[in-house]
């Protein structure tokens, strides 16, 4: 026989991809996961202890890709986009971003397998926090998700909401598909964004952006930050959104394309 | 004078280096792998792809983690020798402190029509364009087209871990001969280079048997390596 087989190890290549990337987005602690911590953070140049506390922040990310590009959000607003050769750099505005109309569509409350918001362990949850004040509804999504994940476990692949309720285990992803879950189950549209923290101490590391995930809730025609992994803390300012995630599958074409064009990403802090 | 001489010492070398006989029929067998991030081995995986009854049963197994937790991701694609998409597998497991997350996806295949199990939920597709699995179909066309330089081989594939409802655009072009290290030894090799829509190019190298020697792709700050063990 011969040893051999075809060029399908590109297929292989996919999966290591999409267990990395929920490997390095693994944050909530200074403990990251199974692989080296370096992966999971992006240095920052010349940050200032302003980036911190400020409302907003100026960053100048570079990426060795031309087809390098930052999603706009409510919170993120990209100023300038320059490819030089092989490179290109963006200048964005992290923090809110009052000139964003982006409303929800169907695509923001419809169901996923990842979501899974009919069944009976989601229902469940939702029907516990239904008729909360809109006020209030994000804070109580985001500490219900955080006491639900009581192992903060790093490095999970992507798992579905209702194995998330069952299984208790978790990072920074399943806090966002468990958030995402309720609020569509409340009928409140939201989304997932993997993107980047700005985080003093990470893994014996001082000032970096962490790869992380987070949701987005559209309540009172606005668009407003859920962050399970760590509720109560808000400063969009920190927070750099790098793609969206359609919680579909795994890794949706549209993701892989945003990550893969960040290559050699270097990331500078632009005093405001 | 000197030039020339130079010239008839470096292609004769260039020859033993890069000098390969073209993969002839799609290969079967089983290899194992080790996956490397930025130099760091992060994991193991065999891939196999076998051949019974007029069907292709293609299937890779991925093992990633450590002390504490570790992640199995099992992939299998069975087509008919016409490339007639039959079945496809994707198996997680993902354990930690003794426990155990799984998660089965099994889609099969009628004409345009996939029915898709995922735990205790099915659903019913109908793709609108022809497709095929990213199983054995490339290595076809690139072996009908003799690995020849430049040749691009473009197909729409049904993948339910990146699109669920639709299918995506791969191509696998040619890029050449090359020479490359693994270990300590060079191997002379097919360069291909794969591309799923808009996502960075993925590098295969293949050897003469068809068999991938090495796959490069990078993304997110991280150089991602699968390279083929060598056997024992």
């Amino acid at each position: 026989m011969r040893m051999t087989h075809g060029i399908k190890a590109a297929c292989l290549f996919i999966t290591v991809t999409s267990l990395l990337i929920y490997a390095v987005t693994a944050t909530g602690s200074d403990t990251p996961s199974t692989f080296d911590p370096a992966l999971s953070t992006v240095k920052v140049n010349q940050v200032a202890p302003g980036a911190y506390t400020e409302k907003l922040s100026l960053y100048l990310l570079t990426s060795g890709n031309t087809s390098f590009s930052l999603p706009e959000t409510a919170f993120q607003k990209v100023i300038q986009q320059k490819t030089l050769g092989e490179k290109t750099g963006i200048i964005v505005s992290t923090g809110r971003n009052r000139e964003h109309a982006d409303k929800p569509s169907g695509f923001h409350t419809r169901d996923t397998r990842l979501l899974n918001i009919d069944h009976p362990s989601v229902k469940g949850l939702s029907a516990e926090i239904k008729g909360t004040d809109t006020d209030k509804i994000i804070s109580v999504i985001e500490s219900r998700v955080h006491k639900i994940i009581n192992n903060k476990s790093y490095g999970i692949p992507l798992v579905s909401a209702p194995k998330i309720i069952e299984a208790r285990s978790g990072d920074c992803t399943e806090h966002t598909v468990l958030s995402v879950a309720l609020l569509r189950s409340l009928d409140i549209p939201a989304r997932a964004i993997v993107g980047m923290v700005l985080t003093k101490r990470f893994a014996g590391k001082r000032n970096v952006f962490v790869y992380h995930m987070w949701a987005e809730a559209y309540i009172d025609k606005s668009w407003v930050m859920v962050d399970a992994t760590r509720p109560g803390e808000k400063h969009p300012n920190r927070y750099i959104a790098l793609a969206f995630h359609s919680l579909e599958t795994k890794t949706p074409l549209s993701y892989l394309e945003a990550l893969s064009a960040i290559k050699e990403l270097s990331v500078t802090y632009v005093k405001p | 004078m000197m030039q020339k001489g130079l010239s008839l010492l470096v292609v004769p070398l260039l020859m033993i280096c890069c000098g390969i006989t073209m993969p002839k029929t799609i290969p079967t067998g089983t290899n194992s792998y080790t996956v490397r991030v930025n130099g760091t081995e992060v994991g193991k995986a065999v891939m196999s792809n076998t051949l019974q009854n007029d069907e292709y049963t293609y299937t890779s197994r991925i093992t990633m983690g450590n002390a504490l937790m570790t992640h199995t991701i099992t992939h299998v694609i069975v087509e008919k020798t016409d490339f007639t998409p039959v079945r496809l597998e994707t198996h997680e497991i993902t354990t930690q402190d003794g426990r155990e997350i799984k998660s089965d996806l099994v889609a099969t295949f009628d004409g345009q029509t996939v029915t898709i199990k995922d735990g205790d939920h099915t659903a019913r597709v109908t793709l609108k364009e022809d497709f095929v699995l990213d199983g054995n179909y490339f290595t076809h066309k690139l072996i009908q087209n003799n690995f020849r330089e430049g040749f691009t081989a473009s197909a729409r594939v049904y993948d339910p871990t990146i699109e669920l409802q639709q299918t995506i655009p791969v191509t696998f072009e040619v890029i050449g001969q090359e020479s490359i290290m693994t270990g300590m030894k060079p191997v002379a090799t097919i360069h291909l280079r794969q591309r799923i829509g808009r996502v960075q190019a993925i590098d295969t190298y293949i050897d003469e048997t068809g068999t991938a020697v090495k796959v490069i792709m990078e993304m997110m700050n991280m150089k991602m390596e699968i390279t083929r063990d060598s056997k024992k």
